[in-house]
């Protein structure tokens, strides 16, 4: 797989706006991962991804505490029209209380596939668990991505998983800090071992007391 | 069909941890580590986070990347906002890597959870 690193830096100011190259017109995908600032209300907050000036997605997160750094849900959405040459990538804030810190990040990475392959990009809003249907192409080896958010009543580990067909293949947990607050769960990338079928794809909480709603977003994707 | 290989799959902390990999293919490969983080109750306001070093049998860094985050204590533990790193190493030589806190200031225990994957 071709991956392309596209900027990694200390968000000090929104919007932030850089150029970049895409290496191929393959179907590609781009993540970026970020953290961002309540300023002074408890709301989602966030930043929405713009190549050439279109609004691809959102990256967000529903923060509790206000003036408190958050990372946000990392998104992996798929780039319309991909095209050999100079783009420009901007960030800019999602809502009106979102702002960066000093000590807020963000990265952008594409990730280039193969034109004989589908990849899957499943976004959405809560509450989880939640079930798609997704058709591998072909056999093998590929990349599943999870990220999401939900929040618990007392801290304990807590997480998601991605099951297909029913078998958890993908996990994420942490512990958080303060109950009945959202928090991102840690982004992940891991092998899945696919056939060439059709499956079932759910994103389901690791225990029953994860909480979850509409202010919460969810990325599943399998790339190839 | 991608070539993927796992080093660390929810592997709890604390930090650091270590461990080794036989490099799949010469091809530049990309690797990402993903986790929580947080600075200790009483040290100064600042950055937290992971990082992960790749060794080759010299002790010579090969590989680096990491995922930072805002330390702030208040709030505790937050999932670092994680950048791959590029490297190419040998194909079939095994390499060390070890999976690190950014800062001593930074906490990490049995309740946290680290992923590591090399993405070739």
């Amino acid at each position: 797989m071709d991956i392309q690193e596209i900027f990694s830096l200390q968000l000090v100011k929104l919007p932030y706006t850089t150029k970049f190259k895409m290496l191929s017109n393959t179907q590609a995908f781009l993540y970026v991962a970020a953290s961002v600032t309540a300023r002074n209300a408890a709301g989602l907050i966030g930043v929405n991804v713009k190549i050439d000036d279109t609004v691809l997605a959102a990256s967000v997160v529903y923060a509790n505490e206000p003036g408190s750094s958050r990372p946000t849900v990392a998104m992996l959405v798929k780039i319309p029209n991909p095209t050999i040459g100079e783009h420009t990538l901007t960030l800019e804030a999602t809502t009106q209380i979102t702002m960066v810190g000093p000590l807020d990040y963000a990265c952008g990475t594409i990730f280039y596939q193969g034109a004989s392959v589908d990849p899957l990009t499943w976004r959405f809003s809560g509450p989880v668990p939640k079930q798609t249907k997704f058709k591998s192409l072909v056999s093998g080896t590929a990349v599943l991505y999870l990220a999401g958010s939900g929040y618990i009543k007392t801290p304990q580990v807590c997480g998601l998983s991605v099951q297909l067909d029913g078998k958890t293949v993908a996990k994420t947990q942490m512990l958080p800090g303060i109950g009945n607050s959202h928090v991102a769960f840690p982004p992940i990338f891991v092998p899945v071992q696919l056939r060439a079928k059709e499956y079932d794809v759910s994103i389901v909480p690791t225990i029953g007391e994860v909480l979850s709603d509409e202010y919460d977003n969810y990325e599943v994707g399998i790339l190839y | 069909m991608a070539l993927v290989q796992l080093l660390l799959d929810q592997h709890p902390g604390p930090l650091p941890i270590k461990g080794t990999f036989q490099c799949l293919s010469t091809e530049v490969f990309d690797f990402f580590v993903s986790g929580v983080s947080v600075r200790k109750p009483n040290t100064a306001l600042g950055v937290a986070g992971v990082e992960i070093y790749i060794t080759d049998h010299t002790g010579k860094q090969v590989g680096y990347t990491s995922g930072t985050i805002d330390g702030t204590v208040i709030g505790g533990r937050r999932a670092v906002v994680s950048q791959f790193g590029q490297t190419s190493l040998n194909a079939g030589e095994t390499y060390n890597f070890e999976v690190r806190a950014i800062y001593p200031e930074c906490l990490s225990d049995a309740k946290d959870f680290y992923t590591a994957t090399i993405i070739y």
